[in-house]
């Protein structure tokens, strides 16, 4: 059980890392109100 | 190394007084420091966009504008009172040493096309302020006629009016002894003068300003944040220790190391950018660490040996802990150093330094901590003294000890459960980090409602926009600009672009040329077109000539006719909101210009911004991955097993998912501030785990029991390391106090990487180590070295 434990574990990091890394550049539409909440201008 | 302390220990004063010398020589540089807030700094040198724009600027002098706009307090500006101001602040500008005065643009300095029986006259605007209705009206519609100009320097509904301010070129500034800073601080003077009981609101806004202010801020915060982290740590110091020398020795290490790497920094010209003014906090932070695992150390070994002689306790202290401190400073030190793959100089800057300031907090560490405690008479901190007068054992010694002694009892017998709850929560966190995304913008360094965010709003809400893209058109021969089909396709690109809602304006020779022939046609709103002939065009050009200064036109075109700007204003600088505005200017210069053989190239301050911001999405990925192999490969090499790399390794990774999803879930976005937390919170998170390895296997090899030895190393080590992060924590929360908001987002952002770092060592570290029984820890083979040095 402790290995397949291991297992799992091994899997949750690489997919959480891959999620990490896939950040991207993603279109944000400033107009709509969808602002980034990280942003003042207004 | 056993010579080395042995050495430090008989030679105390003499080590002391080395150190304080050498760091004294260093520090003596740090008044030469300067402060470096310009976008363009973050662009590499010879990158294309930086080359572009250098051309750009060579070619137009198109500048990076500075903005004052007069906000009417009846809706509308043409008043004779707020002419008359608008006159006398544009005069009072131009005499300032550091603007160019033939640039200011204004009301009050521009002039108008007309038709005339005999050709074209070019006059001013406002040769004198109108005093009568009519006279008001003609100016308004003179305005509103002249394209260029409405929404230029007079806001399309009347309501506001703007001065333009030119700063002379850098080197050009600096030869007068002035800067951009105190040319802004006197422009901002003036201005404030005269807005003394005027009716009128004041904005000034623009590149410089943000870029002044920023340096302003960065003064700021780092007289505000240095001493309120020394302050925070002494407090946290002492209520820890309670003694002298629990305060003492940790704030001379951090003093040490900040002085050395801010000294480094200025002695060899790197400036102060916006990213290192992190490096003091993260010092600080991150510094005094060694010295509080020493003093843990020293103290346990106290504890253990009652009537040990100083000398004695302060040999054993060093050789057990020389190991784990220069392990953990040569991994946070080589994490840093992954800076350098961001390919922007002031990330990389934040890096080396830091990295340096790391390895002298480490040798500070080394030498003047022994020297100090040999000096010092031992004297246990009176609970330690009355615990070991009580005889109890040191996982005993203390609620906290207790508590970590009782987690460690759980963890041990529950080490599938705790494994499976992780991953759980490592899959959701997962799904919430992959909506994480790169967005910035110059305005976001200030704070929301802030004078200076209120009048980049205020200046873009009223005209066509602070921040430029401009497009460099170079033809293949001299008077090709006359070309009537290359003017429609400028014209077009003009009018496509302007499609875009954040494009506010745009400007080229085209609207000039469209002018006078609307002018030249009985001044028909039809006939503001592009003539046919291109003849006809160098005859209007010529005819201005005639009455129009030389170099009106000196922005937009060269005097070979071969080469134009096109410049394009943006209603605001965010980084999502230009990815159309860049890929409408490629797609769009490439059909509208290519057919004609015609070379273009996309620069300004908006281009700029856009590329520094874009460096981010492409380099953050692989300076990720750099600090963790290189974290991996330090750790490997120093504990000489790759196993053991790995084991270091997990529990930081795992509180950076958890920190991606945070940031996803709270819609943070990636920025030149948080694109720096992933690293040094990797950087200083493995320490973490490399004390508790270190200390479990010395403990596992003394016992022989999995489970005891886990109870003794988190009542031991894992003490100190919740110390050690409590500092750490403590010390980036102070960035919370900063002016700039990376600044505090990148505080808060390390501070729960820490947070989550620290959790993950004391549970998910332990439950991976005894399902896995790694032979690094629970071999005999000793790979680590660690019990022949005790």
């Amino acid at each position: 059980m402790q290995k397949f434990a291991l297992i799992i574990f091994a899997l949750a990091i690489l997919t959480g890392m891959a999620a990490v890394l896939s950040y991207g550049a993603e279109i944000v539409i400033v107009e709509a109100g969808l602002q980034p909440a990280s942003l003042v201008i207004e | 190394m056993q010579r080395w302390i042995n050495s430090v220990t008989n030679w105390p004063k003499l080590v002391i007084t080395v150190v304080v010398l050498i760091t004294l020589a260093i520090g003596s540089q740090l008044a030469s420091m300067k402060i470096e807030t310009d976008t363009e700094a973050f662009i590499p040198e010879g990158h294309q966009a930086s080359l572009d724009n250098d051309r750009m600027k060579a070619l137009f002098g198109t500048p990076d504008l500075l903005w004052i706009g007069i906000v009417s307090a009846d809706a509308t500006i043409y008043q004779q009172d707020t002419l008359q101001l608008i006159q006398s602040l544009t005069e009072k500008i131009r005499l300032l040493p550091g603007v160019v005065d033939q640039d200011v643009m204004s009301l009050a300095t521009e002039d108008n096309i007309r038709g005339t029986a005999d050709g074209m006259e070019v006059e001013a605007f406002m040769a004198s302020v109108p005093d009568s209705a009519e006279k008001l009206e003609a100016l308004q519609k003179q305005i509103h006629d002249f394209t260029i100009y409405d929404g230029f320097i007079v806001a399309k509904d009347g309501s506001a009016a703007a001065i333009l301010v030119e700063l002379e070129p850098h080197d050009l500034l600096a030869k007068r002894g002035l800067d951009k800073f105190k040319v802004y601080g006197a422009v901002q003077q003036v201005v404030d003068s005269t807005a003394i009981n005027r009716p009128e609101q004041f904005h000034v806004a623009g590149k410089p300003v943000l870029e002044s202010t920023l340096g302003l801020y960065i003064a700021e915060d780092l007289g505000l944040m240095l001493p309120l982290v020394f302050l925070v740590l002494s407090i946290l110091l002492f209520f820890t220790y309670r003694s002298l020398r629990g305060v003492s020795i940790p704030l001379a290490v951090v003093s040490f190391s900040t002085i050395g790497a801010m000294g480094m920094m200025s002695a060899v010209g790197v400036p102060m950018y916006p990213t290192t003014t992190m490096v003091p906090v993260t010092l600080m932070a991150i510094g005094v660490a060694d010295a509080i695992h020493i003093l843990g150390k020293y103290y346990e070994l106290l504890l253990l040996n009652p009537g040990i002689e100083r000398k004695a306790l302060v040999r054993n202290t060093m050789t057990e802990m020389w190991r784990p401190v220069v392990l953990t400073s040569v991994t946070t030190a080589v994490g840093f150093l992954s800076f350098l793959s961001m390919g922007m100089v002031p990330l990389q800057m934040m890096g080396v330094f830091a990295a340096l300031g790391i390895i002298y907090a480490m040798l500070v560490s080394l030498t003047l901590v022994p020297a100090m405690l040999v000096l010092m008479r031992i004297r246990a901190p009176k609970a330690l003294a009355a615990r070991i007068q009580r005889g109890e054992g040191v996982e005993r010694s203390g609620l906290v000890a207790t508590s970590l002694a009782h987690l460690a009892h759980w963890v041990g017998a529950h080490v599938t459960a705790t494994l499976f709850l992780t991953s759980g929560l490592l899959f959701l966190s997962a799904w919430a980090a992959s909506s994480v995304y790169v967005d910035d913008s110059y305005v976001s360094n200030f704070q929301k409602g802030s004078a200076v965010v209120e009048a980049d709003r205020v200046i873009n809400d009223h005209f066509i926009g602070s921040y430029q893209f401009n497009v460099v058109l170079e033809a293949k021969e001299p008077d090709a600009l006359y070309d009537p089909a290359l003017l429609r396709a400028i014209w077009s690109f003009q009018q496509k672009m302007e499609a875009n809602s954040i494009v506010g304006g745009t400007i080229s020779i085209v609207d000039y040329i469209q002018r006078m022939h609307q002018v030249m046609n009985e001044n028909r709103p039809e006939m503001a077109t592009i003539p046919d002939s291109a003849d006809l065009i160098a005859q209007y050009l010529l005819l201005y000539s005639f009455s129009g200064a030389p170099d009106d036109f000196s922005e937009v075109v060269d005097s070979e006719y071969r080469t134009a700007n096109v410049r394009l204003f943006m209603t605001n600088g965010i980084y999502s909101s230009y990815h159309k505005v860049e890929a409408d200017l490629h797609s769009l210069a490439a059909s509208h210009f290519d057919p004609f053989g015609v070379k273009w190239s996309i620069t300004g301050n908006g281009h700029i911004s856009y590329v520094q911001t874009g460096m981010i999405t492409d380099n953050l990925r692989f300076n990720i991955i750099a600090t963790v192999v290189a974290i991996f490969l330090a750790a490997w090499l120093m504990m000489r097993s790759f196993v053991a790399g790995v084991f270091v390794m997990t529990p930081v990774l795992a509180a950076v998912i958890l920190n991606f999803a945070f940031m996803g879930l709270s819609g943070t976005t990636i920025g030149w501030g948080s694109s720096m937390f992933t690293s040094i919170a990797i950087c200083i998170g493995v320490d973490y785990a490399i004390h508790l390895i270190y200390k479990y296997r010395s403990e596992f090899q003394r016992r022989d029991d999995a489970r005891a030895a886990l109870v003794f190393t988190l009542a031991t080590t894992g003490k100190t390391i919740l110390f050690n992060a409590v500092v750490v924590i403590a010390g980036f929360m102070v960035l919370l106090a900063s002016a700039m908001p990376p600044n505090q987002e990148m505080g808060l952002l390390v501070s729960a990487a820490m947070f989550s770092s620290f959790i993950a060592t004391i549970t998910v570290l332990p439950a991976l180590l005894m399902a896995a029984r790694p032979g690094f820890v629970f071999g005999r083979s000793k790979p680590m070295d660690y019990q022949e040095a005790e």
